[in-house]
């Protein structure tokens, strides 16, 4: 009785539109309205489809690159506000944390107009050191602007939970560590860091999957740059051809396919995650 | 030697054994320089919000410009088109605290529920909320929209509200708190008194895990006040959206150009402020309700 209501809206709106876009995925929309079954013609298409791979590719190469540099500057900020390395530590980690509570929306508009070229200050201080006005939204810096937002975006967020793990180990090892005579650094990277894998493996499992799913940052920064069609990224495309193109079937496919990729992609990069570690204290146990 | 567990703080009187003078003060220039980089964005968006129009476009970014005109801009924000950025925000406030507070209440009866009652296919029900934790919200997003648009609930808050109530975080964070918190020798001493389960949850339980719910609301808040691809798939009534999505129309215009262009620039800017503000507010003064929350993502990773 009591878990009731929670599993009719859990079947309703999470099940239920899975369940929908499956049986959805089978079927095409003719010229006279009707829908007629076409077996599994909707995922021959999007497989033959090179926009849809292609955007998937793309934040594959972003999550790859954006991810471990990010989590790298959120373990060290961690690491360091966890050891009282830095005065204030209870400031900076709120500042860090700012980020999270502002949409991705308003994150894309302001990150919009600091980069595009006209608006941006950026631009004044570029042409003052003789580098001219970089488009900072076009060409090659397209998906850097992207990571960057991201990046800005989450930062915090994943510090804080390594942070909080690293609160939580106990202390005994890395006391005798001090006595032992050991740095900081030592202590940080060989004690403190293990012991938080888990944190930082979970912290990049969402990350990731939050990457591969990018859809609001590029869809405003593309009022501000044509470097941005309607495929760059997985999610884009499934939005054209759904709300757009009038697609919905070959969207249903698409958004299932996807939800496969990132369970099975999330999936894998744990398991990897865990073994590597577990390799690596085999070997240095 | 103390005995060092969870408490901040901990660390300080250990980190004065073990880092040079130097190292220090390379560290925390890293973070003063991280720490700038993560204001710039907001610096910029506060400055720009009291400019004038031809100030936002004509002078450096990261300096004051001209008269200070936030409370024109603020004023002109919300008498554009007969109030219609005031419907955004109220719109994003309803449905955020609908949202909120739904996936509270249904978190918590059923976190409760699988905490405190043992039942029939317990295991496999909380089984099917561990796997969508980890299952993309996003992805959902598009069957969800097709779906909706068959019930008619396109266009319609509760086609946005309802969804955003169902959190398997939620569900997962208050069982947890609810074995922490509620005492079974409670339960069974008020089940002796001969008081109902109803009213055992209503005026036992639920105070005791009042404080998870309070995480629960946070989060829920700030996940629905922030959705953006939702609820910009679900609205056409421009009255009906809330700010993010209306946000983006603004900045689409405002990025087309043509007379009026630039008036429209200073409202996405002084509107994307005015967006922003409740919700630091709230973090800023709710600091130990999200913690928790946050406590619980580390604690499940190791």
């Amino acid at each position: 009785m009591f878990i009731g209501p929670f599993y009719l809206l859990f079947v309703l709106f999470t099940v239920g539109p899975l369940i929908y876009a499956a049986y959805l995925s089978l079927f095409t929309h003719t010229l006279t309205g009707s829908n007629m079954f076409v077996g599994l013609q909707n995922y021959r298409t999007l497989f033959g489809t090179s926009d849809f791979w292609s955007g998937l590719v793309g934040v594959v190469l972003l999550g790859v690159i954006q991810v471990p540099v990010m989590l790298a500057i959120s373990v060290f900020l961690a690491v360091v506000l966890d050891m009282g390395l830095v005065r204030y530590g209870a400031v900076f980690r709120l500042l860090y944390f700012v980020p999270f509570a502002i949409p991705g929306a308003v994150a894309a508009i302001m990150w919009g107009y600091l980069l595009v070229p006209d608006l941006s200050p950026l631009d004044v201080i570029f042409a003052h050191i003789g580098l001219g006005t970089p488009n900072l939204l076009g060409g090659g810096f397209l998906w850097p602007a992207l990571g960057n937002i991201l990046t800005w975006e989450l930062l915090g967020y994943n510090m804080l939970i390594i942070y909080t793990a690293l609160q939580a180990v106990p202390r005994e090892l890395t006391e005798a560590a001090v006595i032992d005579g050991a740095g900081a650094w030592t202590i940080a990277r060989s004690i403190r860091i293990p012991m938080v894998r888990g944190a930082i493996v979970l912290a990049a499992l969402f990350s990731a999957i939050g990457t591969l799913q990018l859809f609001t940052e590029p869809e405003l920064l593309a009022n501000l740059t044509g470097a941005i069609n309607s495929h760059l990224t997985p999610n884009l495309y499934l939005y054209t051809q759904a709300f757009s193109g009038q697609e919905a079937n070959l969207a249903s496919a698409g958004a299932l396919v996807l939800a496969v990729i990132i369970a099975v992609g999330a999936g894998v990069i744990s398991l990897a995650l865990r073994r590597g570690s577990a390799q690596r204290e085999a070997r240095h146990g | 030697m103390a005995s060092n567990t969870a408490r901040s703080g901990d660390a300080r009187p250990l980190s004065a054994l073990y880092a040079s003078r130097r190292s220090r003060w390379v560290v925390t220039g890293v973070c003063v320089i991280i720490a700038l980089y993560i204001l710039m964005p907001v610096y910029w968006l506060v400055l720009a919000a009291t400019k004038s129009d031809s100030a936002l476009l004509n002078s450096f970014g990261f300096a004051p410009s001209g008269p200070f005109r936030l409370f024109t801009n603020i004023g002109n924000l919300f008498t554009y088109n007969q109030g219609l950025y005031g419907h955004w925000l109220l719109n994003t406030i309803l449905y955020s605290t609908a949202a909120g507070i739904g996936a509270a209440v249904i978190s918590s009866i059923g976190g409760y529920a699988f905490a405190c009652y043992e039942f029939r296919g317990r295991r496999a029900l909380f089984g099917a909320i561990l796997v969508t934790v980890m299952v993309p919200v996003t992805v959902l997003v598009i069957p969800l929209y097709l779906l909706l648009a068959d019930v008619n609930l396109l266009n319609n808050p509760w086609g946005f509200i309802l969804p955003s109530v169902v959190s398997p975080v939620g569900i997962y964070l208050m069982r947890v708190y609810s074995e922490a918190a509620v005492p079974r020798s409670l339960l069974e001493a008020a089940r002796v008194d001969g008081a109902g389960e109803v009213r055992i949850f209503l005026s036992i339980a639920a105070r005791l895990i009042s404080p998870g719910a309070a995480t629960v609301f946070l989060f829920s808040v700030v996940g629905t006040w922030n959705n953006y691809f939702l609820p910009l798939l679900l609205f056409s009534t421009e009255a009906r959206m809330p700010a993010t999505v209306g946000l983006g129309i603004l900045q689409y215009q405002a990025s087309q150009g043509g007379t009026g262009s630039e008036s429209v620039y200073t409202m996405v800017v002084t509107g994307s402020l005015v967006a922003v503000i409740p919700l630091v507010a709230v973090f800023l003064f709710l600091q130990r309700y999200w913690r928790s929350g946050i406590t619980l993502g580390s604690v499940t990773g190791t």
